[in-house]
């Protein structure tokens, strides 16, 4: 049909509104939440930590903020646990630092960034979205004496979980106590031992890697020290802070002997100390062990890919390890140090910032941490609802943890060379049976002192 | 005679010799610094600066960014005082010339049996020196499964000829250089077989049949013909090969991570931990300073021992 003049004038106007309606729309989608940035390309560059779950995480983040803002193009810089801990620390100062770092608060690379005021200062997203409430205590403690915030906390990790075979715990006859709460190191050694009558090992531990071995002292020693104790201990590194609990207190050397004790007692697999996290847990997975050492994001990683593949025939269960003194409970540890930091040598700082923001936003973590990497998300005020899209490992850890709480673990809190970098060959020379509980708790207390008069 | 004039023409290159007229005229000795002062600005950029660089943190405490601050010999004062550093030391050593000794005896042996035409020589030289093109690190992480209890290979092995199958080398302080000895002889044996096949092959055939007509069996051949006439390759390889395994930070980082209880590592290992996971950049350049003069040394002594007997 031809159109009248008429007809046409009003096809004009209405093509003219939709395309300026759609020019509009486009522009106002597009705009990002902060109206200061460039609209133009620009290519940011973001760390992560080698792991097929990490992996998915920020792929699932990517995907949705890109969405967002259809000039950003994300690059992806994947390092190791080796890398992270350590020579990361030239890179996130180099020149061609990545726009987005990772950066362990209980490492050298944290404290000696924060040291060179090479981090830019993350305020604006600490402000934005009730962060400081939604994120809890880790916000708080990430706040420098400066008052500004240099780090974002990635997901929460739980850690010191005995997860369970319930078919070789059923093959070996070995029932778990109440709750999975074992009552001392012996209940626990006659249940590995009875693991290993019936051919399986017992605790499934990466004793290579450079912090498995003294991930128990975390769990353990709160059981046998004052709570106030513990505090001193994460604090005392600091030369203000008095020092008024001491290593060689008998509480700190009767958790360090009930690990040797565990050792000698032949909890762990044969070889642990020649085996790193993987192996272990492939061992696990593999259903040659009864129990494995492990993490809250073990179930939306390795064994989900193992269930997949079918090398996994078994449903994890949940235990936890020994007191030290009798009638105590030990606790899972809560991590969330696997930080991100925007580098004070980035060249898109601004575009840095409103990606780190969006990461740690409720929609960034229900995306990224909860249904791409099946982690329990940093932030508190995600709804329920998006919580049943975790693994359900992940939801038995969440309603153990509600239940019974999860608390710090000194060697996620202090600095690594003092801390988990330092105990860490001093437990695996315990397990050995080459040095003494006493002596280990001298030799941390003389550390105690040194750091104190000369830093770290 | 011969001799002395060569090393007289080479002392005096750069400087006019009326007497033996075998100095440079003025022009071509501008011309030979010319030229030769590029190498000079590279080698002043890429080795002596970084010396220069690596002797000045060992005097200083740094932990990783920011400004130096100098302290002296206190670095020094305290490896010497460390026991893990004199531990490290020791095991260094053994380490580098166990494996040295080792990729050279198999490498030497090797090399005789190929030279002398044994069956699918030509299969064997490939296949001999296929290990030494693998990665380190994919070297260390086939061997770190390998050597697993029960389930690696080696035990699985083991275990069919009836000699257990639960050895966990890896994970004992006592044990862990055995496997780590193999696996650094494994991967370095190729490279010095080929060289050593080459200089048996330079061997003139003369000499061995004259050994064959007086009554030599194979076993006095190699001892008393082939190895003392490729003794100057024999060191410099040696030499190197303890050169490469004393810093062989690569395969046993990924094999051992320098564990259990750091009974495994060896100085650059220890460098490694003091600077990146203790921040203590200082004592990690003070530990380089004394392994370089180290090796300095043994590379002066392989050079000078492999010279005196290419002369003989």
């Amino acid at each position: 049909m031809r159109p009248t003049k008429k007809s046409t004038k009003t096809n004009n106007t209405f093509v003219v509104a939709s395309v300026a309606a759609a020019v509009l729309f486009s522009t106002l989608t597009a705009t990002p939440a902060n109206a200061n940035l460039s609209t133009g390309p620009v290519t940011l560059t973001v760390q992560y930590e080698t792991s097929p779950s990490n992996q998915k995480e920020w792929e699932a983040v990517a995907a949705a903020f890109v969405k967002k803002n259809p000039n950003v193009t994300i690059k992806w810089q994947i390092i190791t646990n080796d890398a992270k801990v350590g020579p990361n620390l030239q890179v996130l100062s180099s020149a061609n630092a990545p726009d987005i770092g990772l950066i362990p608060l209980n490492t050298n690379v944290y404290t000696q960034l924060l040291k060179g005021k090479a981090l830019t200062p993350l305020n604006g997203i600490f402000a934005a979205d009730n962060t400081v409430k939604r994120i809890g205590p880790p916000a708080a403690a990430l706040k420098q004496a400066d008052g500004n915030y240099y780090a974002v906390p990635n997901t929460v990790a739980y850690y010191n979980i005995l997860w369970t075979n319930p078919l070789a715990l059923a093959k070996s006859k070995v029932a778990l106590p109440k709750d999975g709460f074992f009552s001392s190191v012996n209940q626990l050694l006659s249940a590995t031992n009875a693991c290993k009558k019936a051919g399986y090992a017992g605790i499934a531990i990466g004793g290579k890697t450079n912090f498995q071995a003294s991930w128990m002292f975390d769990s353990m020693l709160p059981s046998a020290i004052k709570p106030e104790d513990l505090v001193n201990f994460i604090n005392s590194h600091d030369a203000s802070v008095p020092i008024t609990a001491k290593w060689t207190d008998k509480g700190v050397v009767s958790t360090l002997s009930a690990l040797g004790a565990i050792a000698k007692g032949g909890a762990y697999q044969k070889g642990y100390l020649g085996m790193d996290l993987d192996q272990a847990t492939a061992f696990f997975t593999a259903g040659k062990s009864c129990m494995l050492l492990g993490g809250s994001w073990m179930p939306g990683g390795f064994f989900k890919d193992e269930t997949e593949k079918g090398d996994m025939k078994f449903v994890p269960g949940l235990a936890t390890l020994p007191g030290v003194n009798p009638g105590s409970k030990s606790a899972y540890n809560v991590y969330y140090g696997n930080a991100y930091g925007v580098p004070a040598k980035s060249n898109n700082k601004d575009w840095a910032l409103e990606l780190l923001r969006y990461y740690v936003s409720d929609e960034g973590q229900t995306v990224g941490a909860i249904k791409g990497g099946g982690f329990v998300p940093v932030s508190n005020t995600i709804p329920k609802a998006e919580l049943a899209a975790l693994p359900a490992g992940v939801k038995l850890v969440l309603s153990h943890v509600a239940k019974f709480g999860a608390q710090s673990g000194w060697t996620s809190d202090v600095p690594g060379a003092y801390g988990q970098q330092f105990l860490n060959p001093l437990i695996q020379k315990l397990q050995e049976g080459k040095i003494t509980a006493a002596e280990i708790s001298k030799r941390l207390q003389a550390e105690l002192e040194r750091v104190r008069k000369v830093g770290l | 005679m011969k001799t002395s004039y060569k090393t007289n023409q080479s002392q005096n290159f750069f400087h006019r010799d009326k007497k033996s007229k075998v100095g440079l005229s003025a022009i071509n000795r501008k011309t030979a610094w010319v030229t030769l002062l590029p190498l000079f600005v590279l080698l002043f950029i890429f080795l002596a600066l970084p010396i220069f660089n690596s002797i000045r943190l060992s005097l200083s405490r740094w932990g990783g960014l920011g400004p130096l601050e100098p302290v002296g010999l206190e670095n020094y004062k305290y490896l010497f005082s460390d026991s893990q550093m004199r531990y490290s030391v020791l095991v260094t050593i053994i380490y580098a010339f166990a494996v040295a000794f080792l990729v050279v005896a198999l490498g030497a042996i090797l090399a005789a049996a190929v030279s002398s035409g044994i069956r699918g020589h030509k299969a064997l030289k490939v296949i001999w020196f296929f290990p030494g093109v693998a990665p380190p690190t994919a070297v260390a992480i086939f061997w770190s499964g390998g050597f697993q209890p029960e389930f690696g290979a080696v035990n699985i092995f083991l275990g069919k000829l009836g000699l257990g199958s639960e050895h966990a080398w890896l994970a004992s302080s006592e044990t862990v250089f055995y496997p780590a000895i193999f696996v650094a002889v494994w991967a370095g044996v190729g490279f010095a077989f080929l060289v050593l096949l080459g200089a048996v092959e330079q061997v003139p055939v003369s000499v061995r049949e004259a050994a064959i007509v007086d009554g030599a069996n194979i076993f006095q051949q190699f001892t008393k013909i082939t190895l003392p006439l490729i003794r100057p390759v024999l060191v410099t390889i040696f030499t190197l090969q303890v050169i490469w395994a004393f810093n062989g930070f690569t395969l046993l980082w990924a094999l051992t991570n320098g564990g259990p209880a750091d009974s495994s590592a060896i100085l650059p290992i220890l460098a490694y931990k003091e600077a990146f996971r203790y921040g203590r950049f200082g004592n990690a350049a003070a530990m380089a300073v004394i392994a370089g003069v180290f090796l300095l040394i043994v590379g002066y002594l392989g050079i000078r021992k492999s010279r005196s007997l290419q002369a003989q």
